[in-house]
C-alpha cells in the first residue's frame, strides 16, 4: 500500500489496520519470506521481484499467493 | 431478535450462574432469600469472576465457550449453594417499602436509558476505530484462535499489545457461543456490563446509602452522554470505570461498616478492572494505597489480603507479557526516574492537566458529573465523614497525579494527538467512581449521626 494522505489518515496505516482485523485468522507478517499471500492496495505486486502461485485482482488491487501453508 | 442474541443472552445467563454461585463463596449472601434479591449483583459478580478467570486461562491456551463456561457455572453452583442456610427463617425488610418508592421511580428511569440503548446496540455495526481495530481485532484474534497468539497479540505493528485481556476474552466466549464472529451483537455484551453495574451498585450499596440519593447517582452516570456514546463504540473505557466505580464504592463502605462481603466485591471488582485496562491498575493502586491511608489497625491485614488477591488476578498477564519480550510502545515509566527528562517534558504536564480538566468540566460530554461528586464531597465533609472523603478523595487526587504521570511518560510521542485522541475517555473512571461514592460518604454520615 503506497504512503500518502488519506483524508486526515495516513493510506497505508489505514488499509493495513482494515487488514489486520478482516483478514483475521490471517496475520500480518513483515517479512515477505514469511508470507504465504501478499495484498496489495493501489500498487503493483510484481515489484516485489517474486512468483506467484495464483493471483485475484479487483480493480487496481490484488491477492496473490505465494504459496500455501 | 436473532439466534445470535438468544446465544449470547445464554452466555450471560451462565455468568450468572457462576455469581449465584459464587454469592455464598465470597459472603455476599447468606440465605436463598438473600440470593434472590441479590440477583443483580450475582449478574455483575459472574461476569467478572468469568471475565478475570478467563483472562488467565487463556494465557495458558485454555478458552472458556460453551463447555468451559458451563463446566464454571456449574463448579460454583457446587459449591456455593450448600453454604446457603437454607432452614433459616426469613428476615423482614429493615425499612418500610414505600421509603423505596422514589428510589424505584430513578431506577425505572435509568432502565428505560437502558433498554432503549438496547434498541440500538443490537443493531450497530462495529465501526468506531478503537473498537474494531484495537478491542475487536483482539477479541476476534482470542476467538479464533483460542489464545494469545503472536503476532498478533506481541508484535508492535498491532496496537494495544500491552492492554490485558477482560474484554476481549468476554466477547471471545460470546463469539464461541455463537460459533462466529459478530460485530453487531457484541455490542450487547456491552450493555450488558451496564445493566450488571447498575444492578450491583443498587443491590451491594443500597443498605450503605439512601436509597434515593444512590439511585439518583446513577441515573446521573447513566444519563450523561459519554455513556451511552462510549460504551457503544465497544472501548474499553466506560467497562473499567464501571468496574472501578463498584470497586471502589464498595471498598468505601467496608472501611465504614467492615461488613463482610464487601471487601471479597471490592477485589473482585477491582481485579476485573485492572485485568481490563492499564490505567485500571493505576487506579486500582490508587485505590489501596487511599485506602491503607486511611484504614484503621484491624482492617490492614484484610486489606493487605484483598492487594494480594488483586496483585494474584493481574501478575500472570505481566509475566506473559515479559515472558514474550512485549514492551510498552507508547510510553516508558522509566522515563518518571530521569531528574533532566522530566524537567525538561514539565510542559506536558501543563498541557495534560489543562485537557484532563476541560474535559471533566465538559457539560456536552459528562454531564457536569465532576459538579455532582464535587458538592457530594463537599456535602460529606459538612456533615462530618472526614475519614471516608479523605479516602475518596485521596483516590482521586492519586488517581489524576498518575494519569498525569502517563502523559509526562509517553515521550516521544507527540502529546496533542495523544490527548485530543484520548484525554475524553480517560477520565471516565474518575467521574464515575467519584460519583458513585458520594452516595456511599453521604450514607456513612447518616449512619454515624443515627447510631
Amino acid at each position: 500500500v503506497p504512503r500518502r494522505t488519506y483524508g486526515l489518515l495516513d493510506l497505508h496505516d489505514t488499509i493495513a489496520a482494515l487488514g489486520r482485523y478482516f483478514f483475521l485468522p490471517a496475520v500480518e507478517v513483515r517479512s515477505l519470506d514469511r508470507a504465504t499471500v501478499v495484498f496489495s492496495f493501489d500498487a503493483d505486486p510484481r515489484v516485489l521481484g517474486r512468483r506467484f502461485v495464483g493471483q485475484l485482482r479487483w480493480g487496481s488491487s490484488y491477492l496473490s499467493r505465494l504459496s500455501y501453508p | 431478535v436473532t439466534l445470535h442474541i438468544i446465544l449470547l443472552c445464554l452466555a450471560n445467563v451462565l455468568m450468572l450462574a457462576v455469581g449465584v454461585g459464587l454469592l455464598p463463596l465470597l459472603r455476599l449472601a447468606e440465605t436463598p432469600r438473600e440470593v434472590l434479591v441479590r440477583l443483580p449483583l450475582a449478574y455483575a459478580v459472574g461476569i467478572a469472576a468469568v471475565g478475570v478467570a478467563a483472562a488467565n486461562l487463556a494465557l495458558v491456551d485454555v478458552s472458556v465457550g460453551r463447555v468451559g463456561l458451563t463446566l464454571l457455572a456449574a463448579g460454583a453452583l457446587t459449591l456455593g449453594l450448600p453454604r446457603l442456610g437454607w432452614g433459616r427463617p426469613v428476615a423482614l425488610l429493615p425499612r418500610p417499602p414505600w421509603r423505596l418508592v422514589p428510589a424505584f421511580a430513578i431506577l425505572l428511569v435509568s432502565s428505560a436509558y437502558l433498554a432503549n440503548a438496547a434498541r440500538l446496540f443490537a443493531v450497530k455495526p462495529l465501526v468506531e476505530n478503537d473498537g474494531w481495530a484495537l478491542w475487536g481485532m483482539r477479541a476476534r484474534a482470542l476467538y479464533e484462535f483460542g489464545h494469545p497468539v503472536a503476532p498478533v497479540f506481541t508484535e508492535s505493528w498491532y496496537p494495544g499489545l500491552q492492554y490485558p485481556l477482560f474484554l476481549p476474552e468476554l466477547e471471545a466466549i460470546d463469539f464461541r457461543f455463537l460459533g462466529a464472529f459478530d460485530g453487531t451483537t457484541v455490542h450487547l455484551q456491552e450493555l450488558g456490563l451496564a445493566v450488571a453495574f447498575v444492578g450491583a451498585a443498587w443491590t451491594l450499596l443500597r443498605r450503605h446509602a439512601e436509597s434515593a440519593l444512590l439511585a439518583a447517582c446513577l441515573l446521573a452516570i447513566v444519563a450523561a452522554p459519554m455513556f451511552f456514546r462510549q460504551l457503544q463504540a465497544n472501548q474499553a473505557d466506560v467497562p473499567v470505570a464501571m468496574l472501578l466505580a463498584l470497586g471502589v464504592a464498595a471498598l468505601a463502605a467496608w472501611l465504614r461498616s467492615g461488613d463482610r462481603g464487601l471487601l471479597p466485591a471490592a477485589t473482585l471488582f477491582l481485579a476485573a478492572g485492572a485485568l481490563t485496562k492499564n490505567e485500571g491498575e493505576l487506579f486500582v493502586v490508587a485505590a489501596f494505597a487511599a485506602a491503607f491511608a486511611v484504614a484503621n489497625r484491624a482492617q490492614r491485614r484484610p486489606l493487605a489480603y484483598a492487594l494480594l488477591t488483586t496483585f494474584a488476578c493481574v501478575a500472570p498477564w505481566h509475566v506473559w507479557l515479559l515472558a514474550h519480550g512485549v514492551t510498552a510502545t507508547n510510553f516508558s515509566l522509566s522515563h518518571l526516574l530521569h531528574p533532566h527528562y522530566l524537567t525538561s517534558h514539565w510542559f506536558r504536564v501543563v498541557s495534560a492537566q489543562h485537557q484532563l480538566f476541560a474535559h471533566i468540566q465538559l457539560a456536552s460530554n459528562t454531564s457536569r458529573l465532576s459538579l455532582v461528586a464535587a458538592v457530594g464531597f463537599a456535602g460529606a465533609v459538612a456533615l462530618g465523614g472526614f475519614r471516608l472523603t479523605a479516602f475518596a478523595a485521596g483516590w482521586l487526587v492519586l488517581s489524576f497525579a498518575g494519569l498525569l504521570c502517563i502523559y509526562w511518560a509517553a515521550s516521544p510521542q507527540p502529546l496533542q494527538p495523544d490527548l485530543n485522541h484520548s484525554a475524553d475517555r480517560t477520565i471516565d473512571t474518575l467521574l464515575v467512581g467519584g460519583v458513585l461514592l458520594v452516595p456511599v460518604l453521604i450514607g456513612a454520615t447518616q449512619r454515624a449521626r443515627d447510631a
